[in-house]
């Protein structure tokens, strides 16, 4: 019989280990499940179905985002889900007051503003995602392979006909030119 | 973050340490380390955003893929695309926008207070599914797959039967509380809910005084409704107590 024991922990528990490792069924079960309700809400109030994709894919990213920085510890499945709709809920709530600003109809709902560290984290993640997309198709690969899909370093080096030592090497010099892409530019943002 | 270079085995080590992959022995020197030195600090952190960074595009790139393969309920609801031009679509929103918020604030009490339900109300996500092979599990996840597409009055009908046999089981009064509340039976939810309100240690405890202060609201109670919603803790509970609050 389902209770709220620790049996539904030890699930929650599972769930996260498993969000945190990319596991691909396991996140797209996660969108497909909680995307109607998501859908559902936004058309409820006044959105439309391309509002509603928008609005649960940022959410769903913030989501796993804050999985992977602790933010957001699992402690049962439903804690998890509820967490989600309260980003989609919170991002549409923020999109209609930004709506209803530009038409001088403020009244008065405060805004959910995040704190000063996660701003500056997300702002820092933001732009290294921004020189990561901006690198050259087999970087962009490779570390998509060894960080998102979480590939050994052998069937890395199968994939582009290298030996696992070629594929370690390079994977460490495509992340050196993002590192050195992204100091760059912080450094010239402190000399300006 | 760090300028310094850092050696393909600094890197590695880094990595493995990130990972998880070190036995007890290394991590214990490692973090030994760690203490002293400042700078492999800020190395860590900065891999561990990179890491983070690479994945995040990572899924952002397999977001089309999931929504793809999701059923989207309501499709007949798209505009129509091409045959209205972008100024007029626009406008056409920002009017709709305005209408449904100069309503909300206009109507009269009792509308009002179903118009912030409205606002604030979406159904509880449930719970994911595995349909094992537990019979009392089965037949709870059967509730959970027609609660979760949709069909309430389905899903208050399996758990009212299993209800019988555990009648003090608080996942099981939630979600009837819940599936009773999104086929607005307000009376059944306040009852269903309240019953999960006395069990202090339920992990559903909050939600339950969420969703028992909106059906509240939703019959006109408004006292009640507040306190219920302040008890929630929820972050968007105080923005809606003031918009209660407000007459």
């Amino acid at each position: 019989m389902p209770a709220s024991d620790h049996r539904e922990t030890d699930l929650g528990v599972a769930l996260f280990e498993k969000i945190k490792a990319n596991d691909a069924p396991t996140l797209k079960r996660l969108y497909r499940d909680n995307y109607m309700q998501a859908e559902r809400y936004v058309l409820n109030n006044s959105g439309s179905a391309d509002d509603a994709k928008d609005v649960f894919q940022e959410s769903f990213i913030a989501l796993w985002r804050n999985v992977q920085l602790g933010r957001f510890e699992v402690q049962h499945e439903q804690s998890l889900q509820s967490y989600l709709f309260r980003i989609v809920r919170n991002k549409w709530m923020d999109k209609l007051r930004d709506r209803k600003k530009q038409r001088d109809l403020y009244v008065g709902m405060p805004e959910n503003k995040p704190d000063l560290d996660e701003q500056y984290m997300d702002e820092y993640l933001t732009k290294l995602k921004r020189h990561y997309n901006q690198m050259g198709e087999p970087c962009k690969e490779l570390l998509y392979r060894f960080y998102f899909k979480k590939f050994s370093l052998r069937d890395i080096g199968l994939h582009f006909s290298w030996t696992e030592a070629t594929a370690k090497n390079n994977k460490y010099r495509c992340l050196q030119k993002l590192r050195t892409a992204f100091n760059k530019e912080n450094k010239d943002s402190e000399q300006n | 973050m760090s300028k310094t270079d850092l050696t393909e085995e600094q890197l590695e080590r880094i990595e493995r340490y990130l990972s998880q992959e070190m036995d007890s022995a290394q991590r214990a020197a490692f973090e030994k380390e760690m203490q002293h030195d400042s700078e492999l600090n800020r190395q860590i952190e900065e891999i561990r955003m990179l890491q983070i960074a690479i994945a995040e595009s990572g899924l952002e790139r397999e977001l089309e893929n999931f929504h793809s393969e999701t059923p989207l309920q309501r499709e007949e609801t798209k505009a129509p695309r091409g045959k209205i031009n972008l100024f007029k679509w626009i406008s056409l929103a920002a009017a709709c926008c305005l209408i449904a918020f100069v309503a909300i604030w206009s109507l009269p009490e009792n509308k009002k207070s179903e118009r912030l339900y409205s606002l604030y109300y979406s159904p509880d996500p449930g719970l994911m599914t595995a349909m094992t092979s537990d019979d009392h599990r089965y037949e709870f996840e059967k509730g959970m797959v027609n609660y979760k597409s949709g069909q309430y009055d389905k899903a208050i009908h399996d758990w009212t039967e299993l209800l019988k046999s555990d009648p003090q089981n608080d996942t099981l009064l939630y979600f009837l509380g819940a599936a009773s509340q999104a086929a607005d039976k307000q009376d059944d939810a306040v009852k269903y809910l309240e019953e999960v309100t006395k069990h202090p240690q339920s992990v559903f405890l909050k939600e339950a005084y969420w969703y028992l202060g909106l059906a509240l609201l939703k019959k006109g109670d408004n006292q009640e409704a507040v306190r219920f919603i302040g008890l929630s803790g929820r972050p968007e509970g105080y923005e809606l107590i003031s918009n209660i609050r407000d007459r």
